[in-house]
């Protein structure tokens, strides 16, 4: 008797597993996911701000300021600082049930991230154009690889919010455009663009201070 | 109840457009150094502190209310804080094994490259420059030191006209005769301290490179050994294969000059 009902409920664990520490799982496992990119992105940071001046060996221009584009890249920055205001207000109303709206900042949050690569391309093609290469000094190699994987980051984002939008409009999948993958989505994005704040400052910024 | 339940939940549209507004007046203020830079009136620099503050200000804000971190678990809250207090811990770490927060003792700014490399001595530039080429690419065309000095006598075959040899060619130049030789390690002398001294000092005690005066001959101490050191160079030391820059004649009498610094007689 004991035996059998402890079979059931076993049956049940596995059919229906409690939320872990009484959350959605799938929240708790993005969040899990975001705290080891803080590692990752943590130790990209770390490199390029460790090698920073450091380049004895291969002390060999271009150097950071006479290669940057300021201008462009504060652009870029403002357009990926926008597209965290679209995102919420898409995810407003997902939670609002308002699907037209919701299809509507989605799509716009995804232009605004194809611009954002869009800038870095052409960042990355000037930049190169002007002697900055992959492997060429130090600072070429850190600057590229920091801000080549948070573009990488960006893309899969753009790829992952368009498929929302396009779910959203076949009958059999648009349940899966719910609340709680829109937020994930979101919690995603809003840290591509938390990422993205602290490069701007450290990589870029902080060259002009006097 | 429900009503200030949802409005706990999802903030309002305005809520999230105000705090669009404020990241928005925090990056204008952050590009102010750049319209400097562009040369607009209103430009002005601004301390590193107030960038990084600025920066951290817009960081917590998206993090707090557009991940809903400040309404959401507080396990959410312990998870992602934990990662991240990790990858700061992990940077500074890193930041220092590699010395980012180095000062000089005596207070004065941490210099860049170009300064450092200002104050080197053109013969070490040089040999830096050497050692450069050695982890980077083939050495560049090698300046010819032609050393006139001596010329007479010290050709061992005494075909003056040749062109010079093929470097792993069987050299030309009897080196073990040259040992003992006055006019070949005064010559040698002139040749060591224009390249040599930079890694083994002008008195030949060593520094970078080892000391060539003592007893002590990590390939051998016979002016033979000697010269093939410095035609050969040593793999995975700054020694590298100094016979295209100082030339054959130049090696062979390096080598007789090493040689009479007693240490391996």
């Amino acid at each position: 008797m004991a035996t059998h009902e402890a079979a059931a409920a076993d049956a049940s664990y596995h059919a229906h597993p409690p939320p872990s520490l009484n959350v959605p799982q799938l929240k708790l496992a993005f969040w899990t996911f975001l705290a080891s990119e803080c590692m990752f992105f943590g130790s990209l940071i770390a490199s390029y701000m460790s090698y920073q001046g450091k380049d004895v060996l291969y002390s060999q221009p271009p150097y950071p300021v006479e290669t940057f584009d300021v201008v462009v890249t504060s652009i870029s920055t403002f357009d990926l600082l926008m597209s965290s205001v679209t995102m919420v207000l898409a995810l407003a109303a997902c939670q609002a049930g308002n699907v037209q709206r919701m299809r509507f900042w989605l799509g716009m949050t995804a232009l605004l991230g194809i611009i954002f690569v869009s800038f870095q391309g052409y960042e990355f093609t000037h930049f190169y154009l002007s002697g900055l290469t992959l492997q060429g000094n130090l600072f070429g190699s850190t600057f590229y690889v920091l801000t080549g994987l948070h573009g990488t980051h960006v893309t899969i984002g753009v790829f992952w919010l368009l498929t929302l939008t396009v779910l959203s409009f076949i009958p059999e999948h648009a349940h899966k455009v719910n609340p709680l993958t829109v937020e994930v989505a979101g919690l995603y994005w809003h840290f591509v663009d938390i990422v993205w704040i602290l490069i701007f400052t450290l990589v870029y910024l902080l060259e002009y201070v006097p | 109840m429900s009503a200030h339940d949802a409005a706990h939940d999802h903030p309002s549209i305005r809520f999230y457009l105000g705090i669009g507004t404020v990241l928005t007046v925090a990056t204008f203020i952050e590009v102010l150094p750049l319209f400097k830079v562009m040369g607009l009136s209103f430009g002005m620099d601004l301390p590193a502190w107030l960038l990084i503050g600025l920066s951290a200000m817009k960081f917590v804000l998206v993090v707090l209310f557009f991940m809903h971190l400040q309404f959401d678990d507080k396990n959410y809250r312990r998870l992602f804080f934990g990662g991240l207090l990790l990858a700061m811990a992990m940077t500074g770490a890193l930041m220092t094994l590699f010395g980012w927060f180095w000062r000089p003792a005596d207070g004065s700014g941490a210099r860049t490259v170009a300064e450092i490399m200002a104050d080197i001595p053109r013969t070490e530039q040089e040999t830096a420059l050497i050692i450069m080429d050695l982890y980077g690419k083939k050495p560049s065309a090698a300046p010819a030191h032609g050393h006139g000095t001596g010329d007479d006598g010290d050709h061992g075959a005494g075909d003056g006209g040749e062109p010079p040899p093929e470097p792993d060619a069987a050299p030309a130049i009897d080196v073990a005769s040259m040992a003992g030789d006055q006019a070949a390690i005064d010559a040698g002398a002139g040749v060591f301290a224009a390249n040599c001294v930079a890694c083994h000092a002008a008195d030949a005690s060593g520094g970078i490179g080892p000391n060539l005066k003592d007893s002590t001959w990590i390939h051998g101490g016979k002016v033979t050994e000697i010269h093939h050191v410095i035609t050969h160079g040593v793999a995975g030391t700054a020694m590298i294969n100094w016979a295209p820059i100082v030339g054959d004649e130049g090696a062979a009498q390096v080598a007789a000059y090493v040689h009479s610094l007693g240490g391996g007689q």
